[in-house]
């Protein structure tokens, strides 16, 4: 499909997209390393976010700042950053979730040069009736921090704008994974995967327009995806398409997903009456949550059920960053949950890099139960 | 050579632990309410509703001292399907309630668990346990307040007391009890002067000779940990402080040959507390640390700007005339303790840190890359880094504190020997 294009241009030259854009508007990026950093301010301030991900390569360059026992991801973080992908990096922004990744944000402030960065408080206790106020005040200071850093005002009608075309992206977003509940659905897993992944760091007006054209193209495309297993994938921080592929290349398709490069980042809406600030903060404490933050209840289980209800799930694949405690306390309780509605899970454990020949294997038998009809 | 002596202390450390186990295991045959959450889980709010006991993180380091137990329990855990490389603490506690025994007798079922939530697993934690018995589950979060601005602190002082409230509430209509204010007040003012005590007598370390080692720090602390909402709590951490006091005053050494002043940064394998006495085979006292000082030690800042133990309500003036006045001053108490907030920022650990090495008088540092607690190791390389900035030498190991399947231990003593000749020093003749 040619309307994939756009999407596959940016994941593989990322770097050059957000070098094009500031070329282009003489505007400013600014890095954020979490998915709870409402992008909507910075968007607001006609500023470029820049999901930082990592770059799947093995690297050498953190050890002497953060130990092996941290989750790969924060370490390919900071790689990336000390490696000068990300030179063209303004600022940077991070919003408390883990102690893994408030290392790589600790470091880059320290070792990296940045004319701009803040720390925002993001309870963890989301699911509180107090909590609101907290939050409301932190999202307050940093835009009021932004403001300071630009030396001009981000605007009520500015913020409503930013609001507006995010969550027409995430409409637009929701509206493809409509398309994947199709038998067989309308894209392979490992496509949906490049429009969310450059999600995160292209301009939003600019991905909604891609994406507007994409989904009209997806239904009446011809090379329509051949039936394979419905596969649901579970985890954390997630962008391996080769992953995907390798998914793919066995007799799968990943239709649907609960991880923060998925429908975690697009979730909800912000509501648009009201004071903007109060509409962002509800929109992030209520989100579909971070594991982190799940508690006391546990709101993911009724969303991972729900998901895979609608999608039409046969198997689940619950894929985890190694070294990350809230998942893995999360995983175990979400295989019995998910086993015991008749649905299979297979577990990985994920580091910087895939261990194809590995995963192959056990994908394979994996895939191979449903094939053979166990 | 300075004089040395036991501490005295010690030993009814040790019987109040005991007690404790002891009280837990009887705790519904004498009537008390049964909670299981952690150790900074404001007590005094859970004595509002009548005697109790909590069966907390302590626990966990109890059972690791002793591998074979320790083992036994996470694997029970691990074949559940949990991973076995995160908190070392919650899997040894998990694991021992899967599989439903304890050294004292089958794991205890609570009435209720509570939680005070900092480091990212502490929340989860205590959800396992409250689905594994269907019990019902309350937690209170720490909030973060960094950078550190007084707006931000007042704000976060009142998300923290209405969540006070919350649970007074909350326990009122789950418990079916009403909120006893006075066995509130009671256990507020044990408890910080407990906190406070512990504050004042990690400062006397200060002091040259040391008059407390870190294996002792850990031992009494304990007792904060466990119960310092009791009167009997208050009582041993008076006569404690008197005591230490004295072997300050009279250069009474808890090493006799100390000469070199070291900070274990970490909790130690407390399965191997050996690690001590070597190092004090070279003339090496280890002066205490970031978790046995400020997890349960309140301090402030005195008018000489170096750090004191924190003055208690009654120190400071302060008369609680009503619940609500209690409750704002337990949540700033709650909001300034250094522990937990430092824990989820990296740069608050390393300014307690630097804080302690200096005003302490550290020669060096020997850093614990703790396998089992992702909270207090995470911001060791950025302490290091700052360390060897100032010029004060370190070396590091990998262990676990209470899963000996992580350690090694020829590798450990090689490492911390090594680093004590490195800084000049032989082990001390007749030793």
């Amino acid at each position: 499909m040619n309307a994939l294009q756009p999407f596959r241009d940016a994941v593989l030259r990322r770097h050059d997209y957000a070098r094009e854009w500031k070329a282009r508007t003489g505007g400013k990026t600014v890095g954020f390393l979490c998915t709870y950093v409402p992008e909507e301010i910075l968007y607001a301030a006609e500023i470029l976010p820049v999901r930082v991900l990592g770059g799947h390569e093995p690297q050498d360059v953190t050890e002497p700042y953060i130990t092996g026992r941290y989750c790969a991801f924060c370490r390919d973080c900071l790689a990336q950053g000390l490696l000068g992908k990300y030179e063209y990096l303004d600022g940077l922004v991070h919003a408390h979730s883990c102690i893994h990744i408030a290392q790589t944000f600790s470091w880059w402030q320290k070792l990296l040069p940045l004319d701009y960065s803040h720390f925002i408080y993001m309870p963890a206790q989301v699911q509180s009736p107090r909590v609101k106020e907290c939050l409301v005040a932190e999202l307050r200071e940093f835009k009021a921090s932004l403001e300071r850093w630009l030396g001009r005002p981000i605007s009520p009608q500015d913020l409503s704008r930013a609001v507006a075309a995010y969550n027409e992206n995430r409409r637009l977003l929701w509206r493809l994974y409509e398309l994947r509940k199709a038998e067989p659905p309308y894209l392979w897993g490992s496509e949906a995967m490049e429009v969310t992944v450059a999600a995160t760091y292209t301009e939003k007006r600019e991905h909604s327009r891609w994406l507007r054209r994409l989904i009209e193209e997806a239904m009446s495309r011809e090379d329509r995806p051949s039936p394979a297993v419905r596969l649901m994938l579970i985890g954390g921080e997630f962008d391996d398409i080769e992953f995907l592929k390798l998914v793919e290349e066995l007799g799968g398709n990943v239709v649907v997903d609960d991880h923060c490069l998925g429908t975690r980042y697009f979730w909800n809406e912000v509501p648009q009456d009201g004071d903007p600030i109060e509409a962002l903060a509800i929109r992030y404490l209520e989100r579909s949550p971070c594991p982190q933050k799940d508690w006391v209840a546990r709101r993911r289980l009724d969303i991972i059920s729900r998901l895979a209800e609608e999608w039409r799930v046969q198997g689940a694949i619950l894929a985890q960053q190694k070294f990350c405690d809230p998942h893995e306390y999360d995983l175990p309780v979400i295989r019995d949950f998910l086993e015991g509605r008749g649905i299979p899970c297979l577990f990985l454990e994920m580091d910087v890099t895939l261990p194809a020949g590995q995963f192959r294997t056990r994908l394979e038998a994996f895939l191979e139960t449903f094939q053979l009809g166990f | 050579m300075y004089r040395t002596r036991p501490i005295e202390g010690k030993r009814r450390a040790r019987e109040l632990r005991l007690q404790h186990y002891r009280d837990i295991w009887n705790a519904r045959e004498e009537g008390k309410l049964l909670v299981m959450g952690g150790m900074r889980v404001p007590f005094e709010l859970v004595a509002g509703f009548g005697d109790f006991e909590c069966l907390n993180e302590h626990y966990s380091i109890t059972v690791g001292t002793r591998p074979e137990l320790a083992q036994r329990y996470a694997e029970a855990f691990e074949s559940r399907g949990f991973a076995r490389d995160f908190c070392a603490l919650s899997r040894l506690y998990l694991g021992s309630m899967f599989a439903g025994e304890s050294p004292f007798g089958p794991f205890p079922r609570p009435d209720f668990c509570f939680m005070y939530h900092a480091c990212d697993i502490q929340g989860k934690w205590f959800q396992v346990v409250s689905e594994h018995f269907g019990v019902p589950y309350f937690c209170i979060e720490q909030p973060v307040t960094y950078p550190p601005e007084e707006a931000r602190r007042r704000r976060n002082i009142k998300y923290l007391a209405e969540q006070f409230y919350d649970f007074i509430q909350w326990g009122e209509r789950v418990l079916g009890r009403k909120f006893d204010d006075e066995r509130f007040l009671k256990a507020t003012y044990n408890s910080l002067e407990c906190q406070s005590l512990w504050g004042e007598i990690c400062c006397m370390n200060k002091a040259v000779p040391a008059p407390l080692d870190e294996r002792a720090l850990y031992a009494l602390t304990a007792v904060a940990c466990i119960m310092r909402h009791k009167d009997e709590a208050v009582a041993f951490y008076r006569e404690l402080r008197d005591e230490i006091a004295y072997r300050r005053d009279e250069g009474i050494a808890a090493v006799a040959g100390e000469r070199y002043r070291m900070m274990h940064d970490n909790q130690p394998p407390y399965y191997f507390l050996e690690l001590y006495q070597i190092a004090e085979r070279y003339g090496v006292v280890c002066i205490g640390s970031h978790t046995s000082f400020y997890l349960i030690g309140a301090f402030e800042t005195g008018p000489d700007g170096r750090l004191r133990g924190r003055r208690t309500p009654r120190e400071q003036g302060v008369e609680f005339r009503s619940r609500e006045d209690i409750v704002e001053f337990l949540a700033r108490w709650y909001e300034d303790m250094p522990f937990y907030q430092d824990i989820m920022v990296p740069e608050l650990r390393l300014h307690n840190t630097l804080r302690l090495v200096e005003e302490w008088g550290v020669n060096g540092v020997l850093i614990h890359i703790n396998r089992g607690c992702e909270g207090v190791t995470s911001a060791a390389l950025l302490i290091r880094n700052a360390l060897k900035e100032r010029g004060i030498p370190t070396a590091i190991y990998e262990a676990n504190y209470v899963d000996r399947r992580d350690f090694s231990q020829s590798q450990v003593v090689d490492i911390l020997e090594s680093f004590l000749e490195s800084q000049g020093l032989t082990p001390l003749e007749g030793r």
